[in-house]
């Protein structure tokens, strides 16, 4: 069944083509999830939000060509507004170390496993770690991003760049 | 790839991350989607009564607690009175579907287009009473929470997750309630609502209550309920005021089996009693604001049954008289 047809059939109510259309999305979903959560059953939580409101809305999607842009963007908003939105998204750590060199980092980043990838990713405080995910992972830019959070974009362009001196860091200190 | 920055690396490696989510997850989705849906179908209108104040109590008791908005316990308890939340990203969505009801259209656009603010109100670990805008009270109920738009002038609307007794000051505008289940609409009465998985009803406490359910609607006076069973409206006569106890805090007996005693016990208190079986063994008395404390030893006078306290609750031991 093509992505056209599942949609008609979720709007029509049809509970196979739901299911079909979550085992389709749901674990690239959860991926994303787990990158702004830690825990499987916080992103499972948040997996089940996002879903209701997927085939609740269903009859909204209109663009034909970006599902998987629609679902994701329900999702990630769905991950904001469980954990992060009204959070104080400031984090000021001090910061000295030496932070290695870029190259080194982006190799370690690429002979890392998956999982290990993840663990550094939750290793960052929140504030950095949602940010870094948004605009570096997801695609969004700062103007978006501070809408999403209720922060300045200034705030998140910020945010970011000390996010990325501290995970640029974190992966140089990593053997793979 | 050496000259790729290490951000670019990690966007490229968690585009291809897959996680496959618990089994179960699915069924529960699409539970509460079929759910949520068929129940849309299930409306009260209520009609209008003499009474300058009414009283409301709405329960809307989940199996599971996954349905429940997440809580905002991240907020400190002064402000979480008042943490303004907007929540739906439904807003970003075009709107594209035409609702068959005005009433429905109007509230529609009201959410999407004005972007309106709403309220949230935790109740937490405690029963919780809130003064609303217009002078009404909520008393919410343990780990329930309620969101009500701000301005409430015009409409006052309300959204419930959890369970909660409205006193509602009439006025000319209508307090709809709406739940992730379906909607109810107040204009002047008294009634209670029960709907979980296994069970819709409607409570009359005063008044006159119209139960609308697809074509089929009943009409409902004091003291009468009726039920949605396999799809049907079913009414029923006699209600009982003890499912209003977490607020009212008021229990009371008359010829009541021991087992629905404590059971009624066990809701209101949060405790568990291991008992055998009693089914002899009726109990009739009120307990009318008493700790948990109180009760058992009032239960113990007129049973003769000794209760003891083990972890998280009591051992009934001992004959009845």
């Amino acid at each position: 069944m093509n992505e056209q047809t599942l949609v008609e059939e979720c709007k029509q109510g049809n509970q196979k083509a739901m299911g079909d259309l979550y085992d389709h999305y749901a674990p690239k979903m959860k991926a994303i999830c787990l990158r702004y959560v830690k825990h499987h059953e916080e992103a499972e939580d948040i997996l089940q939000e996002a879903f209701i409101k997927i085939f609740k809305n269903i009859n909204r999607y209109q663009d034909q060509k970006n599902l998987t842009g629609w679902i994701k963007t329900i999702v990630i908003n769905t991950s904001i507004n469980m954990y992060y939105k009204n959070k104080n998204m400031q984090m000021n750590v001090d910061y000295d170390a030496v932070i290695g060199s870029e190259k080194h980092a982006a190799t370690i980043a690429d002979q890392l496993t998956l999982n290990e990838l993840y663990d550094v990713i939750n290793s960052l405080p929140e504030g950095y770690k949602v940010v870094f995910n948004l605009y570096a992972i997801d695609g969004y830019d700062h103007k978006e991003i501070g809408e999403m959070l209720k922060i300045s974009e200034s705030t998140s362009r910020s945010q970011y760049a000390r996010a990325r001196k501290v995970l640029m860091e974190k992966l140089n200190q990593l053997e793979p | 790839m050496k000259d790729k920055k290490f951000e670019d690396i990690l966007h490229d490696r968690f585009a291809e991350a897959s996680s496959q989510p618990s089994e179960d997850l699915k069924q529960r989705i699409l539970l509460k989607q079929k759910y949520g849906k068929q129940r849309k179908l299930y409306e009260l209108i209520a009609i209008a009564a003499s009474l300058s104040i009414i009283i409301v109590s709405l329960l809307f008791i989940f199996k599971n607690n996954d349905a429940q908005v997440p809580a905002i316990e991240a907020n400190d308890l002064r402000n979480s009175d008042t943490t303004d939340t907007l929540s739906n990203e439904a807003a970003k969505m075009p709107i594209a579907e035409q609702k068959s009801q005005l009433k429905e259209k109007n509230k529609l656009q009201n959410i999407n287009e004005n972007a309106p603010e709403w309220v949230v109100i935790d109740a937490g670990a405690t029963v919780k009473e809130v003064a609303m805008p217009d002078g009404s009270m909520v008393h919410l109920n343990k780990n329930s929470q309620l969101q009500y738009l701000k301005g409430f002038k015009k409409e006052r609307l309300v959204k419930l997750s959890g369970e909660a007794y409205f006193d509602v000051v009439k006025n000319k505008a209508p307090f709809i309630i709406t739940t992730t289940s379906f909607e109810v609409t107040v204009v002047g009465t008294s009634f209670n609502v029960i709907d979980n998985p296994e069970k819709a009803a409607v409570y009359t406490v005063s008044g006159v209550v119209k139960v609308e359910h697809g074509e089929k609607e009943v009409t409902l006076k004091a003291e009468e309920f009726c039920t949605l069973k396999n799809n049907l409206l079913e009414k029923i006569s006699g209600f009982d005021k003890n499912k209003l106890a977490w607020k009212t805090r008021v229990l009371a007996f008359d010829q009541t089996p021991l087992n629905e005693v404590l059971h009624s016990l066990q809701v209101l208190h949060g405790i568990t009693f291991e008992n055998e079986e009693y089914q002899n063994c009726k109990f009739t008395g009120t307990f009318n604001d008493k700790t948990l404390e109180q009760s058992i030893t009032m239960l113990e006078m007129v049973t003769g049954l000794a209760f003891e306290k083990n972890n998280g609750g009591y051992q009934v031991k001992g004959n009845c008289r």
